[in-house]
């Protein structure tokens, strides 16, 4: 209808909860209280809950039924019959603002825009302001891919990640565990397909809020943070104007947009300077009121827009705000609910008053092509969609053919001699490559990762340094062939169990503590060429290992001790770290810390550094993707940094056996469970593969043709034989559907902590001699 | 990128650079601060100090990553008393320092990392009755409180300086200072850039042209 007049206004606001995760609505209505004294400001919420439409701003409640009990055509009536009588409806949920948009449209005076620009905004792409705008977007992964792919994302970016909801909510995933949680928690909520992984950006946060009227930018500021929540919500920031560099491209892309109503783009400023885009809004954030009261009243001025007449002006009160947490009187006619049993659970249902996942189900049905879904209250969920499966190499689904051809008896760990073979043969190249240099690269074969003879046979062959950590572990070493002149030790026991030494000289030792490089001091030291400590680097404080550098005395006492060496002795220091928790790039980072260690160290002790020693626990993918391509600048850098350094050792820990053996097992009964998940019992068990729940291990079924073929992922679960809640061999798997006890499959990546680590439970076995 | 190239990445060049701000006389009540030169560690010129200052720097670098200053500093050595004169080896292994050691250390790190550093001293307005805080506990740890005064302070930071461009860590705060905070508790009611031997310099801190080497009072931005 024509709004020339400037008709009394009447404002639906929706999204009116205020806790410490706020919807804009409560704001909204107090900047327009301001501008429009006289309107009628209408609170709509869809639960009780919704603190905000307590508040006295409002001169009137429209309470809804819940979103997921809710007639979506009843609603869409009413609020059209709201709008034909000239009122404007401004939605304060994303999720709202995509339902009334789909319904209806500025010209029926929603404030929204249309829903194709709302697919262009979304998360996490954000495919409207790629282009133009001044952002990247960080990283990101659909939390529907395969494991495998995931576990390396999650790496690549150093486990400093997010598991995000398509609108609302993200958890960190520090580790593969933590990612498998948040996961199955988000997905709980709002589905496996729509959740993401995105990388953590570090940096300060900063937010720009718009409105504009059928594509044209009203009026833009700018907002950064400068306290937060716990769960990372604006506590109190500075308000201020827009960088031209964003508000002009920005005003072209909302024109592009035909945007009509508010919005916010959520961003990082980097460290760099760069800027990394979060989050695109199709709403006022709820801050907005602090940008009213810094002379930018955004709300007002849409609405002015929309024909309501000019807003009264308001003063100028300042740039920066806090919020404050204050009670209020509860409105007679919308009493709080009953006090719920806390034998039920007394927290449930704050985390979402306003009922968003369930209208995200909702609108997922109506995506579908149904524009009218009835409720279902029992919230049926559509069973998950297949994640796809890794890609193999043709070495391992080769050597997996060849060994699972005749019977077997299970479970059994297999060795996979091609599959090992290939990773020796990557350290044999990059030995050539870095042969000839000044400075001598090695590499270490950790033993206690996979004593089997064959594999310590390879590494002998291949060249490897045996890195023990135990006289036990020499012995074995030894046994096996390599010569004493090619064993590096370390380890916080060395010398355990006491014994005898070889003559000659080992390669290098490295004492884990001051402590044992004062023992070896007094009371005799290893044969090494190379002899010196293990450093705990300032970052890594929290690990158990090597000497800490953390602390100025204790730095002069490494010194001092390392200045009592004896004359004739070579220096060497060593620094170990599982580059699959750290990530490459921050394993690097360290590495370069480390090489000023060390030459902080040299210059102190005044005795150079002959020999570096780095590793440690690379993931094979991340150590023939990252560590060899690297090696020629590492030795550069170290070189540097240490002028006559002589032996540059790389220990690549479990890159070398991990996918060297596999686990073959049985299936012993199959269960399908009531959302058609299915559960495998299996004859292998935790005890065989300790490492299941740390890293996803690839699972193989023989396919129809008698080929091994990797299996995807859905919701199945493999469990294996004993008595214990986390006998649970994998969890995310897709098995076969025709799968039945008698069938055989193989867990694949288990030849690293998974076999050296196997324990004897549920054997009827002790492993340990007991008297 | 530095600190400066940061600002020069979110700041447009003014076209028409501004003049510098003009050098002011300290007041009466602050004349002592203004005299003041920046403080500096001493060093015994032994292997006491050179070890120390060798653990500090590798320190820096573990925690550096590539950008931002070192807000290790404040966090492992909180704000406090610092009696002077102060050595590295006495620094590093105190469990609290003062704004001067912090802003030397800092400066220190910056340089080592191959980042232009100069000095930074600060009048800033403060509340009145903290006075007797400060006096009670300097004057208790047998520390000088002769940086404190009622209604003010003397401070020192530092100023990381690249194409022209001056940003101020707050080393003892771990933050970016802004020349637009002249009002309310902790602003600056006057700043000197830069020591003696960078006297007739002139770079930009945000916006703001700023002579080094000399005492100026940041110009209060306009109310909107
Ligand atoms: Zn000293």
């Amino acid at each position: 209808m024509p709004r020339d007049s400037h008709p009394p206004l009447t404002c639906y606001l929706s999204g009116v909860h205020s806790g410490p995760n706020p919807s804009p609505g409560l704001g909204v209505a107090r900047s327009l209280r301001e501008a429009y004294p006289h309107a009628r400001l209408v609170a709509v919420d869809y639960g009780v809950e919704s603190s905000g439409l307590h508040s006295e701003v409002f001169d009137e409640v429209w309470l809804q039924r819940p979103w997921k009990e809710m007639r979506l055509p009843v609603y869409q009536a009413a609020i059209r019959e709201v709008l034909d009588r000239g009122a404007v409806w401004l939605p304060g949920q994303d999720l709202e603002v995509e339902f009334v948009s789909a319904f209806l449209g500025a010209d029926d005076g929603a404030l929204v825009p249309p829903r194709e620009s709302l697919r262009r905004v979304a998360k996490p792409a954000i495919e409207a302001a790629a282009a133009l705008l001044p952002f990247t977007i960080p990283p990101f992964l659909s939390a529907g891919r395969a494991d495998w792919e995931l576990h390396g994302f999650c790496r690549e970016h150093g486990w400093r990640v997010w598991v995000k909801g398509p609108n609302y909510e993200a958890m960190p995933a520090l580790d593969w565990p933590s990612f498998r949680h948040a996961r199955s928690f988000l997905s709980e909520i709002w589905g496996t397909e729509s959740l993401f992984v995105q990388r953590h950006v570090p940096g300060a946060e900063e937010s720009v809020a718009f409105c504009a009227w059928r594509g044209e930018l009203l009026d833009c500021v700018h907002m950064r943070k400068h306290t937060q929540t716990h769960e990372g919500k604006t506590w109190a920031g500075a308000v201020g104007p827009v960088d031209p560099a964003i508000a002009e491209p920005l005003r072209e892309v909302l024109a592009e947009l035909e945007w009509t109503g508010g919005g916010e783009l959520e961003y990082v400023r980097a460290l760099d300077g760069t800027m990394h885009l979060i989050d695109w809004n199709p709403r006022f954030p709820a801050w907005i009121h602090a940008a009213s009261f810094a002379g930018h009243n955004l709300p007002a001025r849409l609405l002015q827009a929309a024909g309501f007449g000019a807003p009264a002006a308001a003063p100028f009160r300042g740039r920066q705000f806090t919020r404050v947490v204050m009670e209020i009187p509860i409105l007679p006619a919308y009493p709080l609910p009953a006090v719920r049993d806390p034998v039920d659970d007394g927290r449930a249902g704050s985390k979402h008053p306003s009922g968003m996942p369930d209208l995200a189900r909702r609108l997922a049905e109506t995506r579908g092509g149904d524009t009218t879904p009835e409720p279902r209250a029992n919230g049926k969920k559509p069973a998950p969609r297949r994640r796809p499966a890794p890609e193999v190499p043709a070495t391992l689904q080769w050597d997996l053919d060849e060994a699972l051809a005749g019977e077997l008896p299970t479970p059994r760990r297999i060795l996979l001699p091609r599959t090992a073979r290939e990773r020796f043969a990557r350290v044999e190249r990059a030995l050539a490559a870095g042969a000839g240099g000044r400075v001598e690269l090695g590499f270490g074969y950790s033993v206690k990762t996979n004593p089997h003879p064959s594999l310590l046979a390879m590494a002998e062959a291949s060249g490897m340094f045996a890195e023990v950590i135990s006289a036990a572990e020499m012995r074995q070493a030894l046994a096996a062939g390599f010569p004493f002149e090619r064993v590096v030790l370390n380890g916080p026991a060395p010398r355990w169990p006491a014994g005898p030494e070889p003559d000659g000289e080992m390669v290098a030792a490295f004492a884990d503590s001051p402590q044992n490089l004062a023992l070896w001091l007094k009371e005799g030291r290893p044969r090494a060429r190379y002899l010196g400590l293990r450093l705990r680097p300032a970052t890594l404080e929290l690990s158990r290992f090597g000497a800490s550098l953390g602390a100025p005395e204790r730095f002069a006492e490494t010194l001092a001790l390392l200045r009592a060496l004896p004359a004739g002795q070579a220096l060497g220091l060593h620094f170990h770290f599982a580059s699959d928790v750290l990530g490459p790039a921050r394993w690097f980072e360290t590495f370069e810390g480390v090489l000023h260690w060390a030459a902080a160290i040299q210059d102190g002790v005044g005795r150079p550094v002959r020999c570096l020693d780095v590793g440690g626990g690379w993931f094979p993918d991340d150590f023939d993707r990252e560590l060899v391509p690297s090696l020629p600048r590492m030795m550069a850098a170290a070189a540097e940094a240490l002028p006559a350094l002589e032996r540059f050792v790389v220990e690549p820990g479990k890159a070398m056996a991990q996918p060297a053996m596999a686990l073959v097992t049985t299936v012993l009964e199959v269960r399908r469970a009531r959302g058609g998940a299915v559960e495998a019992v299996v004859d292998a068990a935790i005890s065989d593969l300790p490492m299941a729940p740390f890293y996803p291990h690839r699972v193989f079924a023989c396919g129809r043709g008698g080929a091994w073929e990797p299996l995807g992922g859905r919701g199945d679960r493999l469990l294996g034989r004993i008595c214990m809640e986390t006998d649970i061999l994998a969890s995310d798997l897709a098995l076969p559907d025709d799968l039945a006890a008698g069938d055989r499959l193989v867990i694949g990546d288990a030849g690293a902590y998974d076999a050296s680590m196997a324990y004897n439970f549920g054997r009827g076995v002790l492993d340990d001699a007991c008297c | 990128m530095t600190p400066a190239a940061e600002t020069r990445a979110r700041r447009p060049h003014a076209a028409h650079p501004a003049p510098a701000a003009p050098a002011i006389e300290p007041g009466a009540d602050w004349a002592p601060w203004a005299a003041c030169n920046p403080s500096s560690l001493a060093h015994h010129g032994g292997n006491c100090c050179t070890a120390a200052r060798a653990w500090f720097l590798a320190m820096d670098r573990s925690f550096w990553q590539g950008h931002g200053g070192p807000g290790w500093i404040p966090r492992r050595w909180p704000w406090g008393p610092s009696r002077w004169p102060l050595h590295w080896c006495e620094a590093v292994r105190a469990d609290e320092l003062d704004c001067g050691a912090h802003a030397f250390m800092t400066r220190e790190a910056f340089r080592a990392r191959g980042v232009r550093a100069v000095p930074v001293q600060l009048v800033q307005r403060q509340e009145r009755h903290h006075y007797l805080h400060w006096l009670g506990r300097w004057n208790g740890s047998g520390a000088s409180p002769a940086w404190a005064g009622e209604g003010a302070a003397y401070h020192e930071a530092c100023a990381t300086i690249a194409g022209g461009r001056a940003e101020v860590w707050d080393a003892s705060v771990g933050a970016w200072l802004s020349p637009e905070h002249v009002r309310g508790v902790r602003s600056i009611a006057a700043v000197r850039i830069g020591g003696a031997e960078e006297t007739g310099e002139v770079v930009t801190w945000r916006g703001v042209r700023v002579p080094l080497g000399v005492w100026i009072t940041p110009p209060t931005p306009p109310e909107p």
